[in-house]
């Protein structure tokens, strides 16, 4: 009822903001490099002297209808030169905007990818951008560069721990982000137990992460979506670059396939600490393999004026390998193809095939006679539409289905093996989704944007399907043919957000949104481990629903040279999901009965002031938030604060040009200790000491604090060539943080306990260089 | 089986291992009320019958244990009388010269403060211990070199086992970090099958017993949610909490009546046969 009056509203908003009449045309076209032949998303058209501007897709492509008469246009974008254009606009047009990069400049230090007073004019709120170019003097962790790593340094988002590329937004899980490259989504975005994510900086064009305001093309992640494109490779020359660093290193190659018409890249990364074993004396520790790679292609066409193809893949994968121990080998493909079409001058389509998968194989003897294994596989359908109505509305709508196969587990014996080849039987399931939104301009002050998506998740067969009693245990497993649907879930969801201006540099804005998520990711332990499992809601797994509010004052100053902002949100946190005591969460064909489900709700507020220009850039960011959960049977139904709940967290980035060569840079970081288990007494069992618990999340690890410093020093930087060495050293001042806390009998007097603290990464230096020609 | 996961992040980890450190901590911790634990066993060929009454004690504590005197404890076989436990020395209660037979149910009640704690146990029928294998193993990073021991069992058909493999180092039971050697058929219901551990490695003169108990389904659910907050590997569970205990009315700890086969020999005589 709710959605179908929601649904007229709508209908009578568009209906409404198309009522005028006035002799009108359409402009439209694209921007992109004129070096290189990118796109440059997200650039700015302004029409001078009038309030109109157009700010184009993620493709490149703007649209913009105006009055008859005669305009200058500006086209801007940070890092590039601005461009003034004069039309005699009595007639609908098509101008595609070239841009100059600007470089060699000492300020040109990019600290946002878009247009300066962005972050105030937009509706967007809780988003935030960051491309390669920004990431690279801020120091790193083992000398490799991590978009995600430098997310984390924002407000409302904080890692999942010590160098981990996990993260939390504004108190929601790990698995409740949306990570999406070149639209494809990846299932486990990170390598090496998550010290490394699967995004080679080298391979990214730019990254945009949604904590707030979420529009309605997105869908089913309650807490954010990382949307994060690939380069699309030089439409003019060849280059090649890479970065030689202590770990890994990685080699990109780029250029047009027929220039001005077609280009493509090739990216790719390994880490090499198994070649140096190759030279260790010991047989096992030569024969032992331990790496990660990740291979990064993309190609694009323009076919004609009003069409244009775009084919990326992404290939992935850990291998571990002790001779006759243990092995494991695993990892992510992606594949998405891509067609762009322009059917007039106002109306822009893209249509999405996407392949995604994640699988990995544990050799549990390390001689191939037992193999575990466990996957996720997507088919993905998708078809956008950008509607230009007019100067004053964008509409967007479409639809999009996904085909997911779960396979939480098989086993593989060798012929001969004594034990038994195993399955848990793959589950099948369709995810739909069909959206519309509207940006509307409603007076030189007042934007906003209102959207409605429906998404549904259905289960499919073949597969079988449980009822459970009260103690988790089956009493009916109904098996179920190909085709066969057995239940559908899910609902509308709002989406709004408003933007109203103070002031020609101050914003007020305000969003609320629900989302509904029916993919879960089972993990119970304190780090991200490759073998954590999807599992899809079912009859007996409801999908999480969360509704966020969320209200922000943005101001810029000295003519954007400063931006700060202020933001709070409530989030209501639905169907939550945590585990029995010794949940058995892998290879499990009942795996629903190890699941408890209760609410969530986090708070807070989130500071930032930012400094864009100018020697010294950076920012500082502060969190005051609160993360909370609730479940019937932990701690009697009491709310015990999440893992994830930090009431204080600040980070602190600064870089300075010392001159046009040299660099410098430091991050400091501070935050609360998580909420953590301890025990608050012991018994023996066996002649052991066992300690003995009493409440969920009742204590804290000690507080966090690290800081950072890096070098950059460049030996050379044209257009064409370019070569710099970055110095980085982490945890400069050598804090012992907390990775973890366990609690043991004393190895020299069993009859006393002692806590123990693990503390990883205590002053690590590192190199690495860079090089293009 | 499966819980060899869990070396997967313990190996990875070795390669952070240069820069990780271990040191002992202050934590300021809160005392909780007393519980009570049980620990009880009864076994075939293995007499007395022992039950362990005690109390939870604050964990830095200089107590070890906090036994309870005064409970009463009884057990018996299903349909059968019920015999009565006699406190031997505190919090250790005792029954002799009974005999208990395998394929039945057995109930025992400890009866303390008012409160009737009851817990059931299925005994399963032996399973003998086939052969003991040895291999050597060259040591790898962290892992010490030595020889490992694999245990070949035959697991009877149609039927759920469930295995807890004990070692005795000239007398003294291994602890490996709180690691505790867990099996179920789950993966080879009825075949032949060697068992190994991964990380305990033994030496040339080592006197080893090896005790293989046939375990039913609450102890072997009790030992492995036991072993995933002893175990002080890398990945630690987020959520730790009280093993499941098959004790009525919150007591802590576990009932099992269990069969055995051990096998003692030295290392060296077994690697000269």
């Amino acid at each position: 009822m709710t959605g179908l009056r929601l649904f007229c509203l709508f209908i009578l908003l568009i209906m409404f903001s198309g009522a005028f009449s006035q002799k009108k045309y359409t402009l439209s076209g694209t921007r992109t490099d004129s070096d290189t032949g990118e796109d440059l998303a997200g650039a700015i058209l302004s029409v001078q002297n009038t309030g109109y501007k157009a700010l184009g897709n993620a493709y490149g492509f703007y649209s913009i209808t105006l009055p008859e008469g005669d305009y200058t246009l500006g086209v801007q974008f940070v890092g590039y030169e601005n461009q003034l254009v004069k039309v005699n606009f009595y007639s609908t047009q098509v101008i595609n905007f070239k841009l100059k990069a600007v470089r060699y400049e000492l300020d040109s230090v990019v600290v946002r990818g878009e247009r300066a007073d962005n972050n105030v004019t937009s509706l967007g709120m809780g988003s935030l951008k960051i491309n390669p170019r920004q990431i690279e003097n801020i120091p790193v962790l083992l000398g490799e560069r991590d978009l995600i790593k430098t997310l984390q340094l924002m407000p409302g988002i904080k890692t999942a721990g010590e160098g981990n590329t996990g993260f939390y937004v504004r108190g929601g899980g790990v698995d409740q982000n949306l990570i999406l490259l070149d639209e494809a989504p990846v299932y486990n975005a990170s390598h090496l137990l998550g010290f490394f994510s699967v995004f080679n900086s080298e391979a990214i064009r730019d990254a945009e992460l949604l904590k707030g305001s979420i529009p309605a093309e997105y869908g089913g992640r309650v807490s954010s979506v990382l949307d994060i494109r690939m380069k699309e490779g030089n439409m003019k020359d060849f280059q090649t670059a890479g970065n030689v660093g202590l770990i890994s290193s990685n080699l990109s190659f780029e250029g047009p396939v027929k220039e001005d018409v077609s280009s493509f890249i090739v990216s790719a990364r390994r880490t090499y600490a198994d070649l140096f074993l190759k030279f260790a004396p010991d047989k096992d520790l030569r024969e032992t393999q331990l790496y990660f790679y990740d291979l990064n292609l993309k190609a694009n066409f323009k076919i004609n004026k009003n069409n244009r193809m775009f084919i990326s893949g992404y290939l992935g994968r850990d291998k571990f390998m002790i001779e006759d121990q243990f092995g494991f080998d695993g990892g992510s493909k992606t594949a998405t193809i891509r067609l762009n079409h322009t059917f007039s001058e106002r109306l822009f389509s893209n249509s999405s095939l996407i392949f995604s998968k994640y699988s990995y194989q544990i050799d549990i003897s390390g001689d191939k006679n037992v193999l575990l294994g466990s996957e996720i596989q997507d088919f993905n359908i998708k078809q956008d539409f950008s509607w230009y109505l007019h100067a004053k509305n964008t509409l967007k709508f479409g639809a999009n289905l996904i085909g997911h196969t779960f396979v939480p587990g098989q086993v593989e014996a060798a012929s001969g093996s004594a034990y038994q080849t195993f399955d848990v039987r793959p589950r099948r399931a369709i995810e739909s989704a069909l959206y519309i939104s509207n940006n509307q301009e409603i007076s030189e002050r007042l934007k906003i944007y209102y959207g409605l998506r429906l998404a549904l998740f259905s289960n499919v067969g073949p597969g079988d399907f449980y009822r459970f009693d009260e103690q988790g245990n089956v009493i009916e497993t109904i098996g179920y043919d190909r085709f066969k649907w057995v239940k559908t879930q899910g609902g509308l969801e709002p989406r709004l957000a408003l933007n109203y201006q103070i002031g020609p540099q101050g914003a007020v804005k305000a969003s609320y949104n629900r989302i509904y998520q029916f993919i879960h990711l089972l993990s119970n332990s304190t780090s991200s481990t490759p073998t954590d499992v999807w599992l899809p809601s079912s009859d007996n797994v409801k999908p999480q629903l969360c509704d966020q509010w969320s209200l922000g004052y943005f101001r810029n100053s000295k003519r954007n040279m400063y931006e700060s902002s202020i933001e709070v949100y409530y989030k209501d946190l639905q169907n939550q999901i945590d585990y029995r005591n010794g949940a058995d969460l892998v290879f499990n064909s009942t795996v629903e009965t190890e699941l408890i489900f209760g609410r969530g709700w986090a708070y807070g507020a989130e500071f930032l002031v930012k400094k864009n220009e100018g020697r010294l850039t950076g920012w500082l960011g502060y969190t005051l938030s609160k993360t909370m959960r609730k479940f019937d049977l932990v701690d009697k139904g009491n709310p015990f604060p999440a893992r994830q709940d930090r009431l204080h967290d600040v980070s602190l980035v600064g870089m300075y040009d010392l001159s046009r060569k040299v660099k410098v840079s430091a991050t400091w970081v501070y935050n609360t200790g998580n909420a953590v288990t301890f025990p608050t007494g012991k018994y023996e069992i066996d002649g052991i000491v066992v300690p003995y618990y009493t409440q969920r999340n009742g204590y804290r690890m000690p507080d966090y604090h690290r800081l950072d410093l890096g070098l950059t020093w460049i030996r050379k930087q044209t257009a064409q060539v370019e070569s710099s060495w970055n110095f980085s050293l982490y945890n400069a001042y050598g804090r012992e943080n907390a990775y973890y806390i366990f609690f043991r009998q004393s190895e020299d007097d069993p009859d006393k306990t002692e806590a123990v603290q693990i503390s990883l990464f205590k002053m690590i230096p590192s190199v690495s260089y860079k090089f293009k020609f | 089986m499966l819980k060899l996961l869990r070396y997967l992040p313990g190996l990875l980890f070795m390669l952070f291992a240069f820069s990780a450190c271990e040191k002992v901590v202050e934590v300021d911790l809160e005392s909780s009320r007393e519980a009570l634990v049980i620990e009880a066993t009864i076994c075939k060929d293995k007499s007395p019958f022992t039950v362990r009454v005690s109390k939870t004690s604050p964990y830095f504590g200089d107590q070890k244990t906090n036994p309870v005197s005064g409970a009463v404890v009884s057990g018996r076989s299903e349909n059968r009388k019920v015999r009565y436990f006699t406190e031997t020395s505190p919090g250790v209660y005792e029954l002799d010269n009974v005999a208990a037979l395998p394929m039945s149910w057995y109930i025992l009640e400890v009866e303390y403060g008012g409160i009737t704690y009851t817990a059931r146990s299925f005994m399963n029928e032996m399973v003998q211990i086939a052969e003991v294998g040895l291999t050597y193993f060259d040591g790898f990073g962290i892992f010490d070199s030595g020889y490992k021991v694999n245990t070949s069992i035959r697991d009877p058909v149609n039927h759920e086992n469930y295995y807890r493999l004990k070692y005795f180092v000239n007398g003294q039971a291994t602890n490996n970090s709180g690691a505790i050697t867990l099996y179920s058929d789950q993966l080879f219901n009825g075949k032949a099958i060697g068992l190994s551990q991964r990380s305990i490695v033994f030496q040339k003169t080592d006197t080893l017993t090896i005790e293989l108990q046939s375990i039913d389904k609450a102890a072997y659910d009790y030992f492995s949610t036991l072993e995933n907050i002893l175990w002080t590997d890398l990945q630690q569970s987020a959520s730790p909490a009280n093993p499941i205990s098959n004790f009525s009315n919150g007591a802590l700890g576990y009932f099992s009546a269990y069969t055995f086969d051990s096998k003692t020999f030295i290392i060296k005589d077994l690697l000269e046969e």
